[in-house]
């Protein structure tokens, strides 16, 4: 069985953080990560990158538009009960 | 999310509204953003969201998730004022998004016995301290990369990665496969790292 070379690791990176990898492919993956300094610094890279933007901050809810909300709530109620 | 009180809901409860209206809109806003020219449509269309919401909370079932039933709404609309068919022609089987590999092919050796792997040790840029991560300068670089993408990519990965949904949510909310999923994903991820390591270690000019 062929080893994976760093060219298919960069592809498989998603694959295996989905678990989508079979466990062979799973095991070169992992194999190589442990020799290869270039391909660990790029898999940092993609943890890195999914950290930031798991934290972007939530879009607050602005006022003025909260306020529309609510009187169309309110006339949604309205005509519910009537 | 919050636990939705829908009884409270469909009496008038109008804490309980909004408690929802604000558990939402983050990612109803950044779903509607992908198919708006500017924030103001992207409002509107929220606003028009609720609406729905509220025309057919008697008839919500329960089966779907309620967030993916409000989600699903949303789309529905905003492809509808983006002037796209919300079920025939889905942005996301529509995204091919090219065939670009995950970074550029120049970096790896092309033949010699090294063929395959990288051609040069690679700038350990990502090692760098908490709060340099969590900045707003960085932040603002993802957020201006994630609207760059095509919307099919950007849909997923907003879902995925901003707002944290599981695979299947997002599989089951915008009806595509999850082999397909992951495509637009891998694609997208690629990107947002390309788009963080040319800030933060930019391509020497040549």
């Amino acid at each position: 069985m062929s080893e994976m070379d760093c060219v298919e690791l960069v592809e498989r990176v998603t694959d295996c953080l989905e678990e989508a990898l079979a466990p062979e492919e799973l095991m070169k993956l992992l194999d190589h990560l442990q020799i290869c300094k270039g391909c660990d610094a790029y898999f940092n890279e993609v943890l890195v990158t999914l950290k930031v933007m798991s934290h972007l901050p939530a879009k607050p809810l602005p006022a003025d538009l909260e306020q529309n909300l609510l009187a169309v709530y309110r006339d949604w109620a309205e005509s519910a009960v009537a | 999310m919050i636990e939705v009180d829908l009884t409270a809901l469909r009496r008038g409860d109008e804490y309980a509204f909004r408690a929802l209206v604000n558990d939402y809109h983050s990612t109803l806003f950044r779903l509607a953003l992908i198919y708006s020219p500017s924030r103001a449509i992207a409002e509107e269309t929220v606003q028009e969201t609720w609406l729905a919401v509220l025309r057919g909370l008697d008839g919500f079932a329960g089966r779907a998730s309620l967030r993916t039933w409000i989600c699903r709404i949303l789309v529905n609309i905003a492809r509808r004022r983006a002037g796209l068919e919300s079920r025939s022609l889905p942005f996301s089987t529509l995204d091919t998004g090219g065939e670009a590999p995950a970074i550029s092919h120049d970096l790896f050796f092309k033949d010699g016995p090294y063929v395959g792997h990288w051609n040069l040790e690679r700038d350990e840029w990502s090692r760098m301290p908490e709060d340099r991560l969590l900045s707003q300068e960085l932040q603002g670089v993802v957020t201006d990369a994630i609207a760059e993408l095509p919307p099919g990519q950007r849909e997923v990965i907003t879902l995925r990665d901003v707002e944290g949904w599981t695979s299947s949510e997002v599989s089951d909310l915008l009806e595509i496969e999850d082999g397909h999923q992951r495509v637009l994903l891998h694609r997208a991820r690629s990107r947002i790292r390309q788009a963080l390591e040319n800030y933060l270690r930019p391509p020497i000019a040549a």
